[in-house]
């Protein structure tokens, strides 16, 4: 057909009348966006009215390399120039599901050490069906459960929400809010253990040790990482007191500060094994010794198959996490005792210190 | 290889789109009424699903995201499953009338079903719960929409067979049709919510 | 006036899109487990809705016939895009709560269904009330089943916490799917003995007129 033919006909028409239609909305929405647009500027405001109810002047502070991947993540950090404080946006893993809870940690730092939490809000998060049980309770517990130098658990002094996993990685975000500040603003928290044998299942950036020249044992407090264990009922972190004696390499003294089992019945069926006359079987142990306890001889790993072996309890996990950080004492105690001084110097000490 | 399973898991059984996210009830409702056209159904929409998902996440990630048009991924996407599921009709007619015959009149429904306009906007969302640490690309964006497909068609085939042999009864007026047909899926959905436990 | 009465009975109760038609059922059951996303979705649609229509009643004499479908398409695509929009900056805990959900707003069979069933035979005035009465149905329908889903499966109404006795499976698609079952039986039974009261009260009131005229 001619050209005056097709414009006329009904093919044209639709086309044009599609085409118009499809501009128009272009057009429409292309300026709606423009108008409409939430930048990130205004997310990042909203954020701080639900923490702090209305706006304040905060300096973005850079994050850096993070601390410590396995528990958390920092995702950005401010200096509020209001009150002093760090406003940390902290991921904490390890929750539900292998989720997330990301949360806005207010962080006070006095005399340049954290000396405080101010507040905690919950930004978002990751597969937390959960998390509507987080009430303001438990984000409450934060402000007044605060030691210096003492990691949060959700075991320890928080309410009971019912949503244990959830808790537990908000713990961890708040924890690594406030390693991250330390980190930067106040004493340096080197992990000293980060990278050495039977660490896989200690929490290694809030586990301490030090010599003690007068008995000759060198003292640690461990704290376990409960998370990596597989399946749903994953017992929580221990925190366990063990003294390992510097010449012969045995524990002399075991002791569980904070019980990580789900519940008192786990206690129960975990001290039939590591506590089966009242006294800590570890006692006397050294890393030879704990190794064969499982008969393995191999690299303690868990969820093994454990039937049959002293481990099997009915509360493996919290069996195991007993027995790592008995191994992981007795392996690392070596780093803590003091050097053995050399005869003739070489030089390379800083500020070329006598020898004595 | 995990990532494999674990996206064929989860699209497939753990996050079914009937029985998990809810969506595509329309057709689950409308035509699983036997098994034959369920059948016919599921295998369209999965299809459908497959094709959409190639065409719509390179768009998306090469085309729109660099020309920061994200806002207008509703009308790209619609437009293109449209004229997809237009395309597909034509050759399926083409092609072979007798298969055709079988599922071509569900073609123009798949249109308007949520499950298809869903599985393209979930791939170019945020899939870290199913992928853990591999980063999203085209194949698992496939991937993940055939086990989306599959999972539909499984339902439905499920579904219409529980509806056939319900057929066979006499059911009281007021509960017959959708009613009886709602409380079948709750018992669907509740066998379902067992393989959300799973975690890998 | 009567026109529009019909109109608004049967978008609300006779042709309820949620109950009696069985329409945009994934929104329904997605969000049925909190009353707050429930009605929030409701009201989205109802103005998703009222606007369409008058669009498309407006522009029903200029496009062509046989490209009707991809300009619906493409219209309500824009209109749920600019909702989104405007819901992420003005009412982002509603914008949240949806999810996926408002996305999908455009494959809804109640929206795509009045534009081609009514608005594009009807006037601007018509399709807009017929836009508002169904939305109103499918937003009271939806709220009704949230709160109950939401009241008993997660003992919370609106996101206060009232009790803490609760039946979890309520809050998951089986319960949805459950309670939607249930509800829409109630009600055709309902609206069907209120028609048969109705039709009686009408068959009554005809005969007695047929008496008066023969005598």
């Amino acid at each position: 057909m001619t050209v005056k033919q097709f414009f006329k006909s009904s093919t044209f028409k639709c086309l044009i009348t599609l085409l118009c239609v499809l501009l128009v909305s272009g057009v429409f929405l292309t300026i709606m966006n423009s108008l409409l647009k939430v930048t990130d500027e205004e997310r990042f405001a909203r954020a701080i009215n639900k923490i702090y109810g209305k706006p304040v002047t905060t300096e973005a502070v850079a994050v850096g390399e993070q601390i410590n991947e396995d528990n958390y993540h920092i995702d950005e950090a401010y200096l509020v120039k209001d009150d002093g404080n760090y406003l940390v946006k902290s991921t904490g893993k390890g929750g539900f599901d292998n989720g997330t809870v990301t949360c806005w940690v207010v962080v006070v730092v006095k005399g340049g050490a954290v000396s405080g939490i101010e507040k905690v809000v919950i930004d978002s998060n990751k597969n937390q069906s959960y998390i509507s049980k987080i009430n303001s309770a438990f984000l409450d517990g934060f402000k007044a459960n605060f030691t210096p130098d003492v990691p949060f658990n959700a075991n320890v002094g928080f309410v009971k929400t019912g949503a244990t996993m959830s808790g537990n990685a908000i713990c961890r975000s708040v924890n690594g809010a406030v390693d991250f500040v330390n980190a930067k603003f106040g004493n340096i928290k080197e992990d000293i253990f980060k990278d050495k044998n039977y660490t896989k299942y200690i929490d290694t950036a809030n586990t301490k040790g030090e010599y003690d020249e007068a008995t000759a044992t060198v003292k640690f407090e461990i704290t376990t990482s409960g998370a990596k264990y597989k399946g749903d009922n994953k017992a929580g972190a221990f925190t366990i007191a063990i003294d390992v004696d510097a010449v012969t390499g045995k524990i002399t003294n075991y002791n569980i500060l904070i019980d990580g089992s789900t519940g008192a019945s786990f206690t129960q069926k975990m001290e039939k094994v590591i506590k089966p006359d009242g006294n800590y079987i570890f006692v006397g142990m050294d890393l030879e010794a704990v190794i064969n306890f499982l008969n393995n001889g191999i690299e303690l790993e868990y969820p093994g198959d454990n039937k049959g072996t002293p481990i099997s309890s009915g509360a493996s996990q919290s069996v195991h996490q007993c027995l790592y950080a008995a191994a992981f004492a007795t392996e690392n105690y070596k780093i803590l005792l003091p050097a053995v001084e050399e005869p003739d110097g070489d030089g390379e000490t800083e500020g070329g210190s006598e020898n004595e | 290889m995990s990532t494999f399973i674990a996206i064929v898991l989860s699209a497939v059984l753990t996050n079914n789109f009937i029985t998990a996210k809810t969506y595509g009830i329309c057709p689950f409702l409308g035509v699983s009424k036997k098994t034959s056209s369920a059948t016919g159904m599921g295998i369209a929409v999965t299809l459908v699903m497959v094709l959409a998902t190639l065409v719509t996440y390179p768009i998306y990630t090469y085309v729109m995201v660099p020309l920061k048009i994200e806002f207008l991924e509703i009308i790209f996407f619609i437009f293109i499953i449209a004229s997809l599921v237009q395309m597909l009709e034509k050759i399926i007619q083409k092609l072979s009338p007798p298969l055709y015959g079988a599922m071509g009149i569900y073609l123009p429904l798949i249109t308007t079903n949520c499950a298809v306009l869903g599985v393209t906007e979930l791939v170019i969302g945020d899939m870290s719960a199913v992928l853990g640490t591999a980063s999203m690309n085209i194949g698992w964006a496939v991937l993940y929409a055939l086990g989306a497909g599959l999972g539909f068609t499984l339902v439905m085939i499920i579904m219409s067979g529980l509806r056939e042999r319900i057929n066979c009864y006499k059911t009281p007026k007021a509960i017959a049709g959708f009613p009886i047909a709602m409380v079948t899926a709750c018992f669907i959905c509740m066998a379902f919510y067992v393989f959300s436990l799973i975690t890998l | 006036m009567n026109k529009f009465k019909k109109i608004t009975l049967d978008g609300l109760i006779y042709q309820n899109p949620t109950f009696m038609l069985v329409l945009g059922t994934c929104p329904t059951l997605g969000l049925i487990s909190s009353a707050f996303s429930s009605m929030g979705m409701g009201l989205t649609v109802l103005v998703v809705l009222t606007l369409s229509n008058i669009i498309i009643s407006a522009l029903r004499k200029v496009i062509p016939n046989e490209v009707r479908i991809p300009c619906y398409i493409v219209v309500i695509a824009t209109l749920v895009t600019f909702a989104r929009m405007f819901l992420e900056k003005f009412v982002p805990d509603l914008y949240e709560s949806l999810g996926g959900f408002l996305a999908l707003i455009v494959v809804n069979c109640i929206i795509l269904g009045r534009a081609e069933a009514f608005a594009n035979k009807h006037t601007v005035v018509e399709s807009a009330v017929d836009g508002i009465a169904n939305g109103l149905g499918f937003t009271a329908a939806l709220t009704v089943m949230g709160v109950i889903c939401e009241f008993l499966g997660n003992g919370s109404l609106f996101g206060y916490q009232i009790m803490e006795f609760r039946i979890s499976m309520l809050a998951k698609p089986a319960g949805a799917f459950l309670v939607y079952g249930i509800c829409i039986a109630l009600f055709v039974y309902i609206v069907d003995g209120f028609e048969r009261a109705r039709r009686v009260k009408a068959n009554k009131l005809a005969r007695e007129n047929l008496l008066k005229e023969g005598v």
